[in-house]
């Protein structure tokens, strides 16, 4: 079963366990995440000659208490994917409006499998340092061990 | 708002959706169905198939629209962009 283990090395020095541990308290559980355009869009942009634009690279952050993965609306925005739905996202005070749009996600440094087409909700993420949150839907099929001693967390798939 | 008038006509319609096509996905641009999909990403490649790059509505066609959870927004870890 391939796994991923979130700011660690195979076999850590312990003081590459303590940057770990320390990486792990300060950002959280994050990962690489690369957003781009579905291919079919991609595909009719380069049939019109039209230059596609380049993938956007950054954190994507674990949160096991959001139902659904969502990206970065600037993001999306830049990249030109489209709305194409929207949702409601409740917290416990407020229901909002997101637009929902289409996307490629991949995870480079990782050997995660990418998501060829999913549908994200768009949400302000920018100003935490991360470009997508990855939710409970991202977690389907996959373990996700947390160790607090050790301030490890791990993905298996 | 993004896709009013296509909201506005599925809302409309829902009703009538719901009991023919429970489930499945719609692709509409303006007031018009153009067709039910299976899956989300079959829309979707219909849309841009028949629009192009022009703003059409993909939804699934549900009784009443899911509401996301996510507290972390509410904790201000994430803006909502409201």
């Amino acid at each position: 079963m391939p796994t991923h283990d979130i700011f660690w090395h195979a076999i850590p020095t312990a003081q590459e366990r303590e940057r770990a541990a320390e990486a792990m308290q300060m950002f959280g559980p994050r990962i690489n995440v690369a957003i781009s355009m579905p291919d079919v869009l991609a595909a009719t942009l380069t049939a019109s000659g039209v230059a596609l634009p380049t993938p956007h690279v950054g954190f994507g952050l674990i949160d096991t208490g959001a139902s659904t993965t969502s990206i970065d609306d600037d993001v999306a925005v830049a990249l030109g994917l489209p709305v194409v739905d929207t949702i409601s996202i409740a917290t416990p005070t407020t229901v909002s409006q997101h637009p929902i749009y289409p996307a490629r996600l991949t995870f480079p440094g990782t050997q995660l499998p990418p998501i060829l087409f999913q549908r994200f909700a768009g949400t302000r993420l920018a100003n935490q340092g991360i470009i997508a949150l990855l939710g409970r839907d991202f977690l389907a099929g996959k373990f996700l061990h947390y160790d607090g001693v050790w301030q490890r967390v791990s993905l298996s798939w | 708002m993004a896709l009013e008038t296509e909201l506005a006509f599925f809302n409309t319609n829902r009703g009538e959706l719901v009991e023919r096509h429970a489930g499945k996905f719609a692709l509409i641009k303006g007031s018009e169905l153009i067709d039910v999909f299976d899956s989300a990403e079959t829309a979707f490649n219909a849309g841009v198939a028949h629009f192009g790059r022009e703003p059409f509505l993909t939804k699934q066609i549900l009784r009443e629209d899911p509401v996301a959870q996510a507290p972390a927004i509410f904790t201000g870890l994430v803006g909502t962009g409201a």
